[in-house]
């Protein structure tokens, strides 16, 4: 492999390429927010003068701050391919030069938010399996003219893998609009619509407008006062409901809109997205593993989700991120798909799993009574210390639903605990919020380890932990029998172990 | 990956359980647990203590409060060392390292050398102090580093020269 060219043999025909001048007008559309916020409110109230003026300014400022920034980054940011490496320069003040040997770079994806795509530009992600979160910044490229970051991506990759002949049938799933019924079987919509209220009104409220202002714009201050309770109550609840299940559909259209999953010769091609198109490969080489996601609701619909346990895709936040693979499906495609990613060596869902010893359920249902009592006391301390009747229903109405709910879960919970060794792979199964079925290729396991709490230790129990480069880093079974525990370690790398074992036995 | 096969002596599975690492850390280890305990617990009842004395008033809420705290600080402090010391081991050989750790809750790492990445040293503040030191494998997985804690600091330095020099020679071989 050649050496980095250095600066002074810089030749002619390797030229440094830099981002787009557009990307100052993306750039700004983060004022856009605040500005549309204060014309509603010029528009609709009759705020006025100068708690008006002093918004306005620092709206201006704020954008003023952003331009120069990105001017700064755009006139300091160069970027090429020289010979066997691939060279970053960003910064003025502090000059960082990034030097990315060609064979290391792992996984270029190409990212396009809807602002970008109307001015006609790209952001390109270069992974190199480093897990530093400062490396993944500095070799992510914003603002590249779309047909510069394809070709860029095209060079990298081609550069770094041997060509290979074409799959015959690429294809492996296309988005089916018939999934969207899984979207609003997602719990977070409503948290999203809670989280976005509280954003907008801390905004307002930094520049004194308080509920008051806002109920008073909206015309609800005489109104409000009349309403029975009851109807509030369902108005509200309705609201949700309705926000909860709207919410989830337009995430849903806008990540998996034009989804597609291909094989292709280097690697998985997964292509999705809307308004921010995100079209990402992950090479074979780097896949460990699948991951069969299924949260609560998705099972009662008979549906699952897939991701990949694979290295390169950055720090453990952003694989957690990058990592998944396809919206929620029905299960059948879901496992298929799985079995694609795997490339057919083990069947991911059909294996059969040992199941793990009783006291782990008893463990679980203790925990869980522990929490519900501690509720259910705290509870009734406070009523018998303020007097309210109010407390000491909500301690009951918390009993009667939380023990047995507790009970169910730590059963459902025990109940999904399962693992097996078929062949080279390792699978295994717990979770109820979601139950995630994980097949992990044994050679990506880097290091084994165990841990037992007294309750474990008493009951020969262990919790067995796979440490390996790939996905989540760690991947646990939890609660299974100590002596199946390290037989699985000496299973599946006896060398290791083998020192360290006990020689009078058998 | 390794294509020995498994010894037909545990084949079953049935009789196999990990024996313990052969080395214990220094025994100076267990007086600087309990230093760190001393620091993390008795700060509470001491200024329940001195409340107690210099508001004569209340000397009798603020003792009892200085009693129900510093008790369990007082067993912590005996029992964890000990119980530590009894706990913490190490083992390394020629292709793996071998660390059971803890005491309530005990947990053993076990990392083959040729997977290792980087062998650093450990320095607290207050292990330093004592002349002690530790000992961190790190591996390329996020989470995978290995820890050897309460170290005689010659030892660890000694242990350090031996695994990087190890990890040189079998940089690249798998197990």
């Amino acid at each position: 492999m050649s050496a980095p060219v250095a600066e002074g043999q810089r030749g002619a025909d390797i030229e440094w390429h830099r981002l787009d001048i557009r990307l100052v007008v993306v750039a700004l559309s983060v004022v856009l927010g605040p500005l549309a916020g204060l014309v509603s409110i010029v528009v609709i109230g009759n705020m006025g003068g100068l708690r008006l003026l002093i918004a306005a300014a620092s709206v201006f400022v704020t954008a003023m701050v952003v331009a120069a920034i990105v001017l700064a980054r755009i006139t300091t940011t160069r970027f090429r391919i020289a010979g066997d490496w691939f060279e970053v320069r960003t910064g003025a003040l502090f000059r960082t030069e990034h030097l990315v040997p060609l064979a290391r770079v792992a996984s270029v994806d190409i990212t396009r938010g809807p602002l970008h795509r109307l001015a006609g530009l790209a952001t390109v992600r270069v992974g190199t399996g480093d897990v530093r979160a400062s490396t993944e910044r500095r070799l992510t490229l914003d603002g590249l003219r779309l047909d510069r970051a394809q070709s860029l991506r095209r060079e990298l990759l081609e550069r770094r893998l041997p060509v290979s002949d074409a799959v015959a049938d690429p294809a492996l799933v296309r988005l089916e609009r018939s999934w969207i019924r899984y979207a609003p079987l997602s719990v977070w919509g409503v948290g999203a619509v809670l989280t976005a209220a509280g954003s907008a009104y801390r905004f307002l409220h930094e520049f004194g407008f308080g509920l008051d202002d806002i109920a008073a714009v909206l015309g609800l201050e005489g109104r409000a006062g009349a309403l029975p309770l009851w109807f509030g109550v369902l108005a509200v609840c309705a609201g949700l409901v309705v926000v909860g299940v709207v919410l989830p559909v337009a995430a849903f259209v806008e990540n998996w809109s034009n989804y597609a999953l291909d094989r292709g010769a280097d690697g998985l091609q997964l292509r999705r997205g809307l308004l921010t198109t995100r079209s990402v490969t992950v090479p074979w080489a780097q896949i460990h593993g699948v991951e069969l996601v299924e949260p609560l609701l998705y099972r009662a619909a008979r549906a699952a989700s897939i991701a990949v346990i694979a290295t390169g895709l950055g720090t453990v936040e952003e694989n957690r991120r990058r990592r998944r693979l396809s919206p929620g499906l029905p299960r059948p495609v879901a496992i298929g798909l799985a079995d694609e990613v795997v490339r057919h060596t083990v069947a991911v869902a059909g294996a059969v799993l040992t199941a793990h010893p009783a006291a782990g359920a008893v463990r679980r249902l203790r925990f869980g009574l522990v929490v519900v009592g501690c509720a259910v006391a705290t509870l009734l301390v406070s009523g018998a210390g303020t007097g309210w009747t109010a407390l000491y229903v909500g301690a009951a109405a918390t009993a009667v639903v939380g023990f047995p709910a507790v009970g169910m879960i730590a059963r459902e919970s025990h109940r999904s605990l399962g693992h097996a060794t078929i062949g080279a792979w390792l699978i295994l199964r717990a979770g109820v919020f979601p139950r995630r079925t994980i097949a992990l290729h044994t050679d990506a396991v880097i290091g084994w380890g165990g841990s037992r709490s007294p309750f474990q230790r008493r009951h020969g129990l262990l919790t067995l932990t796979a440490s390996t480069a790939a996905g989540e880093g760690a991947y646990r079974i939890r609660d299974m029998s100590e002596k199946e525990g390290v037989a699985l370690v000496h299973g599946v790398a006896p060398g290791i172990l083998k020192p360290f074992l006990c020689s009078s036995e058998r | 990956m390794t294509t020995t096969v498994a010894d037909p002596r545990f084949a079953s599975g049935a009789g196999l359980s990990l024996r313990l690492p052969r080395h214990r850390v220094s025994p100076r280890a267990r007086v600087w647990w309990a230093a760190r305990v001393a620091l993390l617990g008795l700060p509470l009842p001491a200024v329940f203590l001195v409340l107690a004395l210099t508001i004569p008033p209340a000397a009798t809420v603020f003792g009892w409060l200085t009693l129900g705290f510093a008790a369990p600080v007082l067993v912590w402090l005996v029992v964890e060392p000990v119980w530590r010391f009894r706990v913490h081991r190490w083992e390394v050989t020629e292709t793996a390292v071998y660390v059971v750790s803890g005491w309530l809750w005990q947990r053993w790492r076990l990392v083959p050398l040729s997977r290792v990445q980087s062998v650093d040293s450990l320095r607290g503040p207050l292990q330093q102090s004592f002349g002690l030191a530790g000992v961190t494998v790190a591996t390329a997985a996020a989470t995978g580093a290995v820890r050897i804690t309460g170290l005689d600091r010659r030892c660890a330095s000694e242990l350090i020269e031996y695994l990087g020099a190890t990890i040189q020679a079998t940089a690249g071989v798998s197990e």
